[in-house]
């Protein structure tokens, strides 16, 4: 990747009075294996790479793209990009400022690869898929497996940004990422399954070593063995009003969606109104009470090995901790140049662009409710009739993530402090405060899912990890679908 | 530039005695305007160009993308590709690409861009936000874009063909100072047709109608709902019609051909190209011609969707919607039916008129069980007419139990695309008999 490129568009548009520009020359490199009941489908390689680059003029946001890498095209380019600007500023002139605070710098950044991507051929991955499909059973308890369908993707993205402010870093971030799906068939009854449950994957950022910390040979069979009991069940849960446990894949989720989105700032000034929705929360709402003092919710791109990991977001800005929900209050939204701009808070780095060709908005990066002190069995001894919702398939949020909705796919009765039988698509349905002041404790174990976040026009789906702890509900109304 | 791109990849896979193969070369120029709180947030200028290659070799199979353009980067990356193919398993369900013509005497609808710059586009932006406006909203939010995409093909079984398509879409929402919203859209592949407007001007008027909406009661209820939510609903079926979603066991049609699925005033047809079809293409992936599919012809499953290697496998018709691994619909177009929403609000005793929903997810895509969200206007009927506007509810129900309750169907249709429904319908509103609707807990 050369960086003369990315200089000449800088250097260009500030001679063209672009009053701030930035460009990113971005690569995405995707290598990927499927296997599909024990047949290979063609393996994927994919090589994307080109510029972005967003001006800013007379107070005017215009962004342009091209995989075309000459001078000649990129001159093009910036002129059509500050043409269309100023006229934007005409017509609507809405004054956006940029961040001017920021120090210039010059930083190489990646995350940690033992095994560099590179090296190594999807025939890897397809041994890996193809043993993970012959320790997996035609019949597992008594449950036919009839369908299964693997994915495993190695990706590298690297980026060279550079701005008008003399930032400039280049960077790379590897990833391995695995799903799954199974269909089955118990009596009469067929269904589909994902593991991880609720359409999630098995991701972290690293290299080819990841493979082996995964062990996908040996821990999707066993997930698989447990997840046929709960296809097998026909017990329903009587509507009432009883205490809840959610297990760590539903809590990542919840922190994801009913906290990590409506805390991005774009949200809550309408700027995503038409597509990914808006927010319950207002500008305002810094120090207002959502929740119980055990409601606490991290985002955090600085954990290495996080799918969600960066060190400089797409702005130029260091990557920190931000406290969402801290002690049950609205402590911070995400940011990036703009929104803290608007608000006027400090802006925490949480810009970031899937490709080359995407704008940098705001993103959750690895998003989840801290952890707590109680063991998994105390939680559980407290209860005198409940049920324990460990994982889930469907889910859904309105779009300013007020009302939302998660169906179990393992649920288990608990009874005078004791896990009893399976329960068949338990459903959770409730308001966003009703969830977060519900709870009064946490397991001390935090566990991740990766996932890919949607958002922003056009569509950029962002890697992110969702995560939570155990999380024990007081007095929820649940039913069965 | 197009021929020349190929001949480099075609040069690079004849040297290796590939004899199967398939490349195409994608060219596609974006223009896009966002807005929010009546201005606009950015404009975007997308120029882009790829190559998709596939190969063949000995019954392995391998699909590659690159947009580095460069002579030597291409090399090197179609150089690559047939080491890792030769290093690939074996493939059971292998087959050659079919020695085909391109038969379709049509071709996608296309209205070039030049005439339609980026400062046209915020113009229009600038009249769609004071139509609504104009209405008495408080603000609006949404995106125009421009799209024109030049798709250039060359396979081993000889099919050389190149053609051009363009699409103009307008998302659009608008909102009261009274707690409500409506959308728009207007979906067309010629600037003619393109009536951003007419869009606002539907947000702006259901945002209004829908002032001060009440929380919504869960219960049954008749639905009836706008081709913007028709085509949310629709859009599944196509997806469980790919025989890739059969194959991996995520369809509620799987053993479901030559049975009833549907009501019987209910037919739908993948059409490869079709007047305003929004992602209209004469020819898949493998360079088979497309072709109009009837997927369900009169409540019966007709068809699922093929490419060569599922159609082999499964010993049917190739109908032309390669995905190389996954079949996927072009544009489906739903009969029109001889109702109107006026007449299904009238014939509604106790219903629900949905304007608009999202977020819609499958407990089990097996059995079609799934829930999604109103979003915008919602409205209870009450015996014939709109009663109030409502909120914060949730269709709870099954995919396959909604299509076998479709009462009535509109004359009237329109395309939808939008960002919550990819692939293009052409589709009318539904009313649907007895929908589970429930509520959040607080």
């Amino acid at each position: 990747m050369n960086q003369d490129i990315v200089e000449y568009a800088i250097n260009y548009a500030q001679s063209n009075h672009a009053d701030y520009v930035e460009a990113r020359l971005q690569r995405n490199r995707h290598k990927i294996a499927i296997l599909r009941n024990g047949n290979p489908e063609p393996s994927v390689d994919i090589d994307i790479m080109g510029i972005g680059i967003r001006v800013l003029v007379n107070g005017a946001y215009s962004f342009a793209a091209t995989n075309s890498l000459n001078k000649d095209s990129i001159k093009i380019l910036i002129d059509n990009a500050i043409k269309t600007a100023s006229v934007q500023a005409n017509l609507f002139p809405n004054n956006m400022k940029i961040n001017d605070t920021n120090k210039s710098m010059n930083v190489k950044w990646n995350a940690n690869e033992k095994e560099k991507h590179e090296n190594f051929h999807t025939e890897l991955f397809l041994n890996n898929l193809h043993e993970i499909n012959s320790n997996i059973e035609d019949t597992i308890n008594d449950v036919k497996i009839t369908n299964r369908l693997f994915y495993l993707q190695s990706s590298i993205e690297e980026k060279i940004f550079m701005n008008s402010a003399n930032q400039i870093y280049q960077s790379r971030v590897p990833r391995v990422e695995f799903h799954s799906i199974f269909g089955t068939k118990y009596g009469d009854n067929f269904d589909t399954i994902t593991i991880p449950p609720g359409y999630a994957g098995i991701g972290k950022s690293g290299g080819i070593e990841l493979l082996n910390e995964f062990d996908l040979v040996n821990k999707i069979p066993t997930r698989l063995k447990e997840i046929t009991n709960s296809v097998k069940t026909t017990n329903k849960l009587d509507e009432g009003v009883i205490d809840v446990i959610v297990g760590p894949e539903i809590s990542g989720l919840i922190a994801h969606e009913s906290c990590g989105h409506p805390s991005e700032a774009d949200r809550i000034l309408g700027r995503e109104a038409a597509q990914a929705g808006e927010s319950y929360l207002k500008e305002n709402n810094i120090g207002m009470k959502i929740g119980s003092q055990e409601a606490n919710v991290t985002d955090d791109s600085t954990i290495m090995g996080s799918m969600g990991f960066f060190d400089y977001d797409d702005e130029g800005n260091k990557s920190i901790k931000t406290e969402l929900i801290k002690n049950g209050f609205i402590n911070e939204f995400l940011h990036n140049s703009e929104t803290s701009n608007l608000i006027g808070q400090n802006n925490n780095g949480s810009a970031r662009a899937v490709q080359y060709d995407r704008e940098p908005i705001i993103r959750m990066s690895n998003t989840f409710i801290e952890p707590g002190d109680y063991d998994f069995l105390e939680l559980i001894s407290d209860i005198s009739y409940g049920v324990y919702m460990k994982s889930f398939m469907e889910w859904n949020i309105d779009d300013t993530r007020m009302n939302q909705r998660y169906v179990g796919l393992e649920s288990f009765l608990i009874e005078k402090g004791e896990l009893k039988h399976n329960l068949k698509n338990v459903v959770l349905e409730l308001t966003t405060p009703k969830f977060w002041s519900s709870i009064d404790a946490r397991s001390k174990t935090l566990e991740f899912n990766s996932a890919t976040c949607g958002k922003g026009d056009p569509m950029q789906g962002a890697p992110v990890w969702t995560g939570g702890p155990h999380v024990r509900l007081r007095n929820i109304k649940m039913v069965s679908r | 530039m197009d021929e020349n791109t190929i001949k480099i990849v075609e040069n690079e896979i004849l040297k290796n005695n590939i004899d199967d193969y398939s490349i195409l070369v994608y060219k596609e120029k974006e223009k896009m305007v966002r807005f929010y709180n009546n201005n606009v947030s950015i404009s975007k200028n997308l120029e882009n160009s790829s190559i998709e290659i596939y190969i063949g070799y000995n019954k392995k199979r391998i699909l590659g993308s690159i947009s580095n353009l460069d002579r030597a980067a291409i090399e090197s990356f179609v150089r690559n590709l047939i080491k890792s193919c030769k290093l690939n398993p074996i493939d059971k369900d292998y087959v050659n690409l079919s020695e085909s013509k391109l038969v379709n005497s049509r071709s996608p609808d296309y209205d070039g861009l030049a005439n339609y710059s980026s400062e046209f586009l915020v113009d229009l932006t600038h009249s769609a936000i004071n139509k609504a406006i104009e209405l008495k909203v408080e603000r609006t939010a949404g995106s125009l874009t421009c799209t024109e995409t030049e798709i250039t093909i060359k396979t081993s079984a000889g099919v050389e063909h190149s053609e051009s398509s363009t699409d103009f879409l307008c998302n659009i929402r608008a909102f009261s100072n009274k707690n409500s919203s409506g959308h728009g859209l207007s979906c067309s592949t010629f600037m003619k047709d393109f009536d951003v407007e007419e869009a606002a001007t539907t947000a702006a008027k259901f945002a209004i109608d829908a002032s001060n909406p009440k929380s919504g009661k869960p219960g049954t209820y008749d639905l009836i709902l706008t081709p913007t939510v028709s085509a949310d609903i629709i859009q599944f079926i196509g997806e469980a019609s790919s025989s890739f979603s059969v194959d991996t066991g995520m369809s509620f049609l799987e053993n479901q051909i030559g049975k009833k699925v549907s009501t019987e005033n209910f037919s739908i047809t993948d059409c490869g190209i079709v007047r305003n079809g929004l992602n209209s293409r004469s020819f898949d992936d493998e360079g088979n011609s497309t072709q109009n599919t009837e997927i369900i012809k009169s409540g019966i499953l007709k068809s699922l969707l093929h490419n060569n290697t599922t159609s082999n496998k499964h010993s049917v018709k190739n109908t032309g919607n390669a995905g190389i691994i996954d079949p996927t619909p072009w544009n489906i177009v739903v009969d029109s039916g001889d109702s109107n929403v006026d007449e299904m609000i009238k014939e509604t005793v106790n219903g629900i008129f949905v304007t608009n929903n999202w977020y819609t997810r499958f407990q089990n895509p097996r059995d079609g069980t799934f829930s999604t969200v109103p979003r915008d206007a919602a409205f209870i009927v009450k015996n014939g007419r709109l009663d109030h506007s409502i909120k914060d509810i949730r269709i709870s129900d099954s995919i396959i139990r909604i299509i076998n309750n479709i009462e009535l169907i509109s004359n009237d249709r329109s395309w939808i695309k939008w960002w919550e429904v990819e692939t293009p319908i052409y589709s009318p509103a539904l009313k649907i008999k007895d929908v589970p609707i429930t509520s959040s807990s607080s």
